[in-house]
This record gives C-alpha cells, structure tokens and sequence, in this order.
C-alpha cells in the first residue's frame, strides 16, 4: 500500500495536560513508530472509595 | 525508510513534576525504551522492616511483553510544506511511570509498565491476633514436631 502524507502549517496556541503516565507519552514532533505497553493488576478492593481529588488546580 | 522530521518550536513549557522514570526530553532522538514495575501497597499500619512483597512473588512482572509487529508492508511517504510544528505555551502538572514528554522528533519509542496494587486493608487488632497466631503455630511445632 502507498501512503502518502502532506504536512502544511502546524501552529498551536496553548496545550493544558492533567497528567502524563505509565507508558504515555505527549510529543510535539515525528516519530516513526511507537509502541507503548502498560499492564495493571487491580484488586477489586482498589474500587475509589475516597472523594474525588482534582489534579489541576484550573 | 525514509525519515525527515519537522523542527519543533516551543516557546514556553511547565511541568510540576517529573518522576518514577519519567522523561522530559528537550531536542531530537532516535530510540526511546523506557520501563517501569511498580507495586503499590496501601496498608494502614505501616510497615518498612519487613520486605513483604517482591517483583520475583508476582506473575504480572515476568509476562512477556505483547507480540505487536513494528513490520508492515505500507509504503508511507512524508510531504513537510511546513519544515516546522509550533506550540506556543505548553502547561503539565505531571508526568509519572515509565512516561515521556517530548519536544522534538524521535524515531523509535518502545514503553512498558508493570503495576500491581495491594490493598491490606486489616486493623492493628487484626494483624496483632494473626501475628500471635503464627506464633503460637510456630511454638507448637517446636514442642510437638
């Protein structure tokens, strides 16, 4: 298969992230590929049982 | 392959914090592999003596990593009208585990995290009764082997 991709002008004003994490990334570029593995091992009593906590302060 | 990347423009980036194997990368790169086990114990009555729990105890931390082939037979041919991307202002509050925050262009990124949570949610009544139990199973097997 050909694919063929054009890139004209990227221009961004603002960028507000909460939290970047476990195997995430947050890129501003190219990259050629990428592979992100991430595995959790929850207990069911780890369901939230405390209020909820906001992680940005806006 | 063929692989020009574009010039990345940031005037101005915030971050809180940076931890637990996380990176902040300022520039161009070409390979990324980063790892992160983690096991996250809630217990009440806090105990640092005593090694408890172990990466060698747990399954999830010896599980290969996901069969995902990088190969494909897709011949992808990049135009750049623009030689650039520009991000004016960037805020973060926080990147953590294993996590990447990236200002340029980067060939190859390969991230894998592990994480296992335990919650022990017994009473310093209860974990005392079961110590004196353990003990007392210890102590019997002494007197009557």
């Amino acid at each position: 298969m050909n694919f063929h991709v054009t890139n004209y002008q990227l221009e961004v004003c603002d960028v507000h992230v909460g939290a970047v994490a476990s195997s995430s990334i947050f890129l501003i570029g190219d990259a050629y590929w990428i592979q992100l593995h991430s595995m959790f091992d929850t207990p069911p009593e780890s369901l939230i049982i405390t209020p909820y906590i906001p992680l940005s302060l806006r | 392959m063929n692989f020009y990347p574009r010039t990345s423009i940031v005037d101005y980036l915030s971050i809180y914090s940076a931890s637990q194997a996380a990176i902040l990368h300022i520039g161009d790169s070409q390979q990324i592999r980063s790892r992160n086990n983690v096991i996250a114990i809630q217990q009440v009555p806090a105990d640092f003596e005593e090694d408890l729990y172990g990466f060698n105890d747990f399954e999830i931390f010896h599980r290969p990593e996901p069969n995902t082939p990088i190969v494909s037979d897709t011949n992808m041919q990049n135009m750049h009208v623009f030689p650039t991307i520009k991000v004016h202002r960037v805020y973060i509050t926080g990147a953590a585990g294993a996590s990447i925050v990236h200002i340029g262009s980067t060939e190859t990124i390969q991230t894998d995290t592990r994480i296992k949570h335990i919650r022990d949610f017994r009473t310093y009544a209860e974990i005392a009764a079961q110590n004196e139990e353990k003990k007392k199973e210890k102590e019997n097997k002494i007197c009557h082997p």
